[in-house]
């Protein structure tokens, strides 16, 4: 049997157990419903979780590309100033340890109940993995190319062009995929704080109902838009990156 | 008499690293003839890397002049007059043989001919391979490639071939005499290996251990066009044994 026939084949075993202990030991539905109960919750409800998918994804995207957007400027930055990178990274450590969900009712006091906390809380969770790695791959530059481009006086932007960026891209792409998990986080806690669409919401609204089947079937969806957009971002970079150039992640 | 390509005048070096000071060259004086191929030999860490930085200008003597071509080092290097090889190619890997060939002469805005240059070396049909798909010997040959592409008078050779097996280090070493013959440049090769330096240069400076001085410098007075044929000659074996002995004394000095 080849490995992915081996995981197919304990996720349906995985699921055929799950649905005999619930039915065999009549475990109430609002403790743990079982698949069917999720399925057929998630074909009752699509039209409603179809719209909060819409949502929580956009929030995800945009907060992650703000986040994305910062934390890649940063690491330029802070590549190109002494000055910076001893502001910058002592900063993005410190907010790593101020635990960033525990901020969460903060933004909704500053930004209101709108899209602007959910973004914040997203983009703040996204910066920080790829700020890391970035900075990682932009300062990781061999002695010899340095020397190389120093005995014929390059310029600063000549190193960054041919070897600071080329040679950071495994780098960055590690840190975006983090990023990109962090940011799934980071919108449903955006959610969670006050919102009036998305899968967080959906997920509050049907705890407090114990309506626990869909909770399990907002959960589905929503680690299915986490897998589609991680793998979205391994698909560029298998097209873009060759093989003998991964890097394991950072951060 | 024509200007001599580089002068070391006394030169002296002394930096700080990792807190203690290391002082790398003692007192080196030597003059390098236009167009003349120059072996540095010496004990591991004996300051000669440092010695082709000084001429290259990424380091700054302590005391003593350096000059290049009439001017001194940073003028030297504005104008790039040297070409750098190191121990390991250190070849772009998300860059092709062609592009990783074309790298220092498309930084200084030159034209390189690479298809002629890929020739001269023998990697034709590889010009869009990529560095980890060729051995050592031919990413090494790359690496001298990439220095010949921007045509610099002076090449700067930082025991190029010392990471290579026996084999491809002769062939490699014959191939740079062959390349040597036919596009002079002025050479400062470092090296360990006895036998390599005196079947490629012109004169064989011995250094000390650090802070290095010029314990001897030995003229290779062999005929040139030269061909390894010349290693089965008398004459080579005794001036490999001359180098050897003036080693020997560098290393009884040290252990004193």
């Amino acid at each position: 049997m080849k490995g992915s026939a081996v995981t197919t084949a304990a996720i349906v075993g995985g699921l055929i157990l799950w649905e005999a202990l619930v039915r065999l030991l009549h475990v109430p539905a609002y403790l743990l419903p079982a698949p069917s109960a999720i399925a057929l919750s998630i074909w009752t409800f699509h039209h409603v979780l179809a719209i909060d998918a819409w949502y929580t994804t956009y929030e995800i995207l945009l907060g992650f590309a703000l986040g994305a957007g910062i934390g890649f400027a940063l690491a330029v930055l802070v590549t190109f100033s002494r000055v910076l990178d001893r502001i910058v990274m002592p900063a993005a450590v410190l907010t790593q340890i101020v635990p960033k969900l525990a901020v969460a009712p903060l933004f909704v006091v500053w930004f209101g109940t709108g899209l602007a906390p959910k973004l914040a809380i997203t983009a703040l969770m996204a910066i920080f993995p790829v700020l890391l790695n970035c900075v990682a791959g932009l300062v990781t530059v061999d002695r010899r190319w340095r020397e190389l481009f120093d005995s014929v006086c390059a310029s600063r932007w000549q190193l960054f062009f041919k070897i600071q960026l080329p040679n950071s891209s495994p780098y960055v792409f590690a840190g975006l995929k983090v990023g990109m998990t962090l940011a799934v986080v980071g919108a449903i806690v955006g959610e969670w704080m006050g919102a009036d669409h998305g899968l967080g919401n959906e997920m509050l609204i049907a705890n407090s109902q114990l309506h626990t089947d869909l909770v399990f079937a907002s959960l589905l969806v929503l680690s299915a838009i986490g897998l589609v957009l991680f793998g979205i971002i391994a698909l560029i970079e298998d097209m873009t990156l060759p093989k003998y150039r991964r890097v394991s992640v950072v951060g | 008499m024509t200007e001599p390509a580089v002068v070391l005048d006394h030169v002296a070096v002394r930096f700080q690293a990792n807190g203690s000071a290391i002082h790398a060259v003692g007192d080196v004086t030597i003059s390098v003839a236009d167009n003349e191929f120059l072996a540095l030999i010496g004990p591991s860490g004996c300051g000669k890397t440092t010695l082709l930085k000084l001429v290259s200008g990424l380091v700054q003597p302590s005391g003593g002049a350096v000059t290049v071509y009439g001017g001194t080092a940073a003028q030297a290097r504005r104008k790039r007059l040297c070409g750098l090889v190191f121990q390991e190619p250190a070849l772009l890997p998300w860059r092709t043989v062609e592009a990783n060939v074309r790298l220092v002469a498309e930084i200084i805005g030159r034209r390189a001919n690479v298809q002629e240059l890929v020739e001269l070396v023998g990697l034709s049909g590889f010009e869009r391979a990529f560095p980890h798909e060729l051995s050592g010997g031919m990413q090494q040959r790359v690496g001298l490639c990439r220095a010949l592409a921007f045509d610099p008078p002076i090449l700067l050779m930082d025991e190029p071939f010392a990471a290579l097996d026996l084999l491809t280090r002769e062939t490699l070493s014959a191939e740079l005499l062959r390349i040597w013959e036919t596009r002079r440049k002025t050479v400062l090769f470092v090296t360990h290996s006895i036998p390599e330096a005196v079947l490629l240069a012109d004169r064989v400076v011995v250094l000390t251990q650090r802070p290095s001085r010029i314990v001897d410098v030995v003229a290779v007075d062999l005929p040139r066009p030269r061909s390894a044929e010349v290693e089965e000659s008398p004459a080579f074996a005794a001036l490999v044994r001359r180098v050897k002995d003036l080693l020997r004394t560098t290393q009884d000095r040290a252990v004193r």
